[in-house]
């Protein structure tokens, strides 16, 4: 949830630019609209209720963050928080 | 009459009360100050240690095992060998130098002995010293290992006695400041750490002295640094076993002989990259809070960023 400004940030900053910022969380609804409202959130959240993506996904610890190239190929994984310039940094190495 | 005797009964249990405390304290502080004596007289050690890490968070476990061989000597000699597994390689201090030796690349590197073997050069090495080792290593190499020892011993509380691989244990908790334990920690993580205790316990070997085992409580200092994680349950313990008291050591224990091809590096490359990258990535197919599905074929031709994340 410390990444959300950044993330939300992303998704304002680089839309625009062909980027699509989604959530993939296991906690349940109600936990997900406290959230989203605390950090005024809009990007898209989606519920893995029994973590069965993140185990495809082979996620052990969270936060985690992929970014999926035009081709649908992992380009980076990154492990735990980050800030909006490291992502933003990470973003120029996908041509962003 | 009756209210008189209720008063006195009263205070007749606090006073019990206060006396079982500073008991247990007592009991802790001379088992802190012996193991302290003990660590004084050690001239050099060998032992097995074998660490452990669980961190349960976000509904998942996680325990890894590493076993590592430790040879050293007052003040500062060491060779900590790892056994065969991610973590492969070696730490070693021929008294000058540190090296660090990564299996996984062939690489070494080599800095000068740290101040404090719970120091930042070791922190940065992709080989860390666990915090029980760090612990033994500093005793050795502290002038004062009583002194050392003594963080906070209004604190230390005898818990229980506990016989492990066949030795009779006092297992003392004590409220050890960090810094003590990592020092020298720079930027975000050393900020939120600074002034923060940790949660420890010690096994001490009620004949010689010797920490037997050590145990941290990592979960209060990672929600210190990383407000967004909340592990219900953070612990790094390291048991020592094949204990040898002032063993017979040869010299060239300590000396570094550079496998064939391993190359001198000033920083290690970077590690190998995940599986995951360079392959498609898993499809998936969910929905959001109102009911409407995402899928991953969605946003062909878009950059996606997938972030995984939960609050419990």
């Amino acid at each position: 949830m410390q990444e959300f400004p950044a993330l939300q940030k992303l998704n304002a900053n680089y839309a625009a630019k062909g980027l699509q910022v989604i959530g993939i969380t296991s906690d349940e609804a109600d936990s997900i609209k406290k959230v989203k409202a605390q950090h005024k959130a809009t990007f898209n959240i989606v519920i893995d209720a029994d973590n069965k993506v993140a185990d495809k996904f082979g996620v052990s610890a969270m936060p985690r963050t992929l970014l999926i190239d035009k081709n649908g190929v992992v380009q980076v994984d990154l492990e735990e928080g980050k800030e909006y310039e490291e992502f933003v940094a990470e973003l120029k190495k996908v041509g962003l | 009459m009756t209210r008189i005797w209720l008063v006195v009964a009263g205070v007749v249990g606090l006073t019990n009360l206060s006396l079982a405390a500073d008991s247990k304290n007592n009991i802790a502080t001379a088992a802190l100050r012996k193991c302290g004596r003990a660590y004084q007289r050690l001239r050099a050690v060998s032992l097995r240690t074998t660490m452990v890490m669980e961190l349960a968070e976000s509904g998942r476990t996680r325990r890894s095992e590493t076993q590592a061989t430790l040879l050293a000597e007052r003040p500062n000699r060491f060779a900590l060998k790892f056994d065969a597994d991610e973590a492969r390689g070696e730490l070693r201090s021929d008294g000058v130098k540190l090296i660090t030796y990564r299996a996984e690349g062939n690489e070494y590197l080599q800095a000068p002995v740290p101040a404090d073997f719970g120091g930042k050069s070791l922190l940065r090495q992709p080989l860390r010293l666990s915090p029980g080792t760090s612990l033994v290593l500093n005793l050795l190499r502290s002038e004062d290992p009583t002194l050392f020892l003594n963080a906070d011993l209004n604190g230390a509380e005898l818990l229980k006695s506990e016989t492990i691989a066949g030795r009779r244990t006092q297992v003392i908790a004590l409220k050890y400041p960090w810094e003590k334990i990592e020092k020298g920690l720079e930027g975000k993580t050393g900020k939120a750490l600074r002034g923060h205790v940790a949660e420890m316990k010690l096994w001490i070997d009620e004949r010689d002295g010797l920490v037997r085992r050590v145990q941290v409580d990592l979960a209060s200092a990672v929600k210190a640094f990383s407000p967004q994680r909340a592990p219900t349950r953070f612990m790094m313990t390291d048991s020592f076993s094949e204990v040898r008291v002032d063993p017979k050591l040869e010299a060239k224990a300590f000396d570094f002989a550079p496998p064939s091809g391993a190359k001198l590096v000033k920083s290690f490359s970077r590690a190998t990259p995940r599986a995951l990258v360079g392959s498609p990535a898993p499809t998936f197919k969910l929905n959001d809070t109102s009911g409407r599905g995402a899928s991953l074929s969605d946003f062909k031709g878009k950059t996606v960023l997938v972030n995984l994340w939960a609050t419990a």
